[in-house]
């Protein structure tokens, strides 16, 4: 999922600071479980902090899915045409969709931080750097891309001390985790495997994945 | 006779002349071995002027902590076209632990990728697969520790796709001076901080001396060459000694 934090009140305060008639949006889906753009947080800004100013706000299940939030806004249409602009409790995928979609000033409430995993509420940890080239298979399922600082394909580094990182204090070097982990499954000749530097050729951005109708 | 090789950080400043008269104050350094810590004045370019200067070796310490591939390749095929034949490639330090740590991270190749990368260069070839004009007199080594068996196995595949020399950290506690030089089968350095050395008790430089190291890195800090000139200037009466 992706993590997302809350914008500063007075970031986003001043963002909107030009607008008098605003519409909310948030997410049902990734915000809300980080609890940044659910609807706690949207009734909170739209009852506490902008009163008047809002004429409405809804909350899409899925506003990066186009199908989803283009259905969605269809219930706020009158409202939608009033607005000056958007505030959109979203990670960068759900402003930018909304923006597609509406082609209105949408403003994000939120900073979108990495791809990663929930532990529980409140404890979420980046565990994907959306690559493209997925070797899961071959660490025992660590990524050394996202858990590795300097993203070392093949480590560890000499900075590794007593199995630590030594860039970020109390960091596990995931060399090494990646290693135990090998070395537990009875794979460890995968480490002989010395890996190739990333084709960057292949990751021109933006980037698009376009499936052929039909095929699978 | 081992090589006493002094280990000095390209400053950060444009003060070349302070560098230089810092490097010649190091009389008992047989070789200079130079590294970039980050936003310093170009190894490259000092190594020229020091060998120009002083005639002494000069190891160009490499890392891809803020350089990609191409100016990784570009570094490599400049020392050779200069006359720098040495090389020492390293892992690089994490930007946000240099002084411009706000600096973006670059490592586009890993220590291994860059090994290979170099032993590709030495081979006469670009990146590309090209085969380049005019000779290339490179000789690649890599700086690595080994206080754990992933390091150590690192180490032993570095070795084996060609490095040509290695420069072992100290401490590592994998590292048997008596043992591991002479398993490695290729000239191995001791690399030393100032400081580590001037903890060294008679004892530890005599398992020095008798030991196979081709020879010992010593890593001065900025402003403390005089110290760094009195450790070589021991050792090296040391290992000219009898005893």
């Amino acid at each position: 999922m992706m993590i997302t934090t809350q914008k500063s009140k007075e970031a986003v305060l001043s963002l909107l600071s030009p607008y008098a008639k605003l519409v909310i949006i948030g997410c049902g889906g990734c915000a809300a479980t980080c609890q940044t753009g659910g609807s706690e947080q949207v009734k909170e800004w739209e009852e506490k902090i902008l009163g008047g100013k809002v004429l409405a706000s809804l909350i899409s299940e899925e506003p990066c899915d186009e199908r989803i939030i283009r259905r969605d806004l269809r219930r706020i249409k009158k409202e939608l045409e009033e607005a000056d602009a958007i505030l959109v409790f979203a990670c960068g995928l759900g402003v930018q969709t909304v923006v597609d979609i509406t082609g209105k000033v949408c403003l994000p409430g939120l900073d979108s931080q990495f791809y990663g995993k929930a532990e529980r509420i409140g404890r979420f940890f980046e565990r994907c750097q959306a690559c493209g080239d997925c070797l899961l298979g071959e660490t025992g399922g660590i990524c050394f891309l996202t858990r590795c600082p300097k993203g070392l394909r093949n480590g560890p580094c000499d900075g590794m001390i007593d199995g630590k990182c030594d860039v970020k204090e109390g960091l596990d070097c995931v060399w090494k985790t990646i290693y135990d982990r090998l070395e537990a499954l009875g794979q460890v000749e995968k480490l002989s495997l010395i890996r190739d530097p990333e084709d960057w050729s292949d990751h021109l951005h933006p980037q698009e994945v376009i499936q052929q109708r039909g095929s699978k | 006779m081992q090589q006493l090789i002094a280990q000095l950080d390209c400053p950060i400043t444009g003060d070349v002349e302070t560098f230089l008269a810092a490097a010649k104050r190091l009389k008992s350094a047989g070789a200079f071995h130079l590294h970039d810590p980050g936003g310093g004045l170009s190894p490259l370019a000092l190594g020229s002027l020091l060998q120009e200067e002083l005639g002494k070796e000069i190891y160009l310490h490499l890392h891809p902590a803020d350089r990609n591939r191409a100016a990784l390749f570009s570094e490599l095929i400049t020392a050779n076209a200069v006359g720098l034949e040495k090389i020492v490639l390293g892992a690089g330090q994490h930007p946000a632990k240099t002084l411009l740590k706000e600096a973006k991270p670059v490592f586009d190749l890993d220590l291994l990728q860059l090994l290979r990368m170099a032993l590709y260069t030495k081979s006469g070839f670009d990146p590309a697969g090209r085969s380049m004009k005019g000779e290339v007199f490179l000789q690649i080594g890599v700086l690595a520790k080994v206080d754990s068996p992933l390091e150590l196995f690192r180490l032993r595949q570095m070795v084996d796709m060609g490095a040509d020399y290695v420069f072992l950290k100290w401490p590592s506690k994998l590292l048997i001076l008596a043992q591991l030089p002479k398993e490695i089968g290729k000239p191995t350095y001791l690399s030393l901080a100032l400081e580590e050395a001037r903890g060294f008790r008679e004892d530890d430089w005599g398992e020095l001396k008798a030991s196979a190291v081709a020879g010992i890195n010593l890593r001065i800090p900025g402003g403390k060459e005089d110290e760094g000139e009195e450790v070589l200037r021991w050792y090296f009466h040391y290992l000219s000694s009898e005893s």
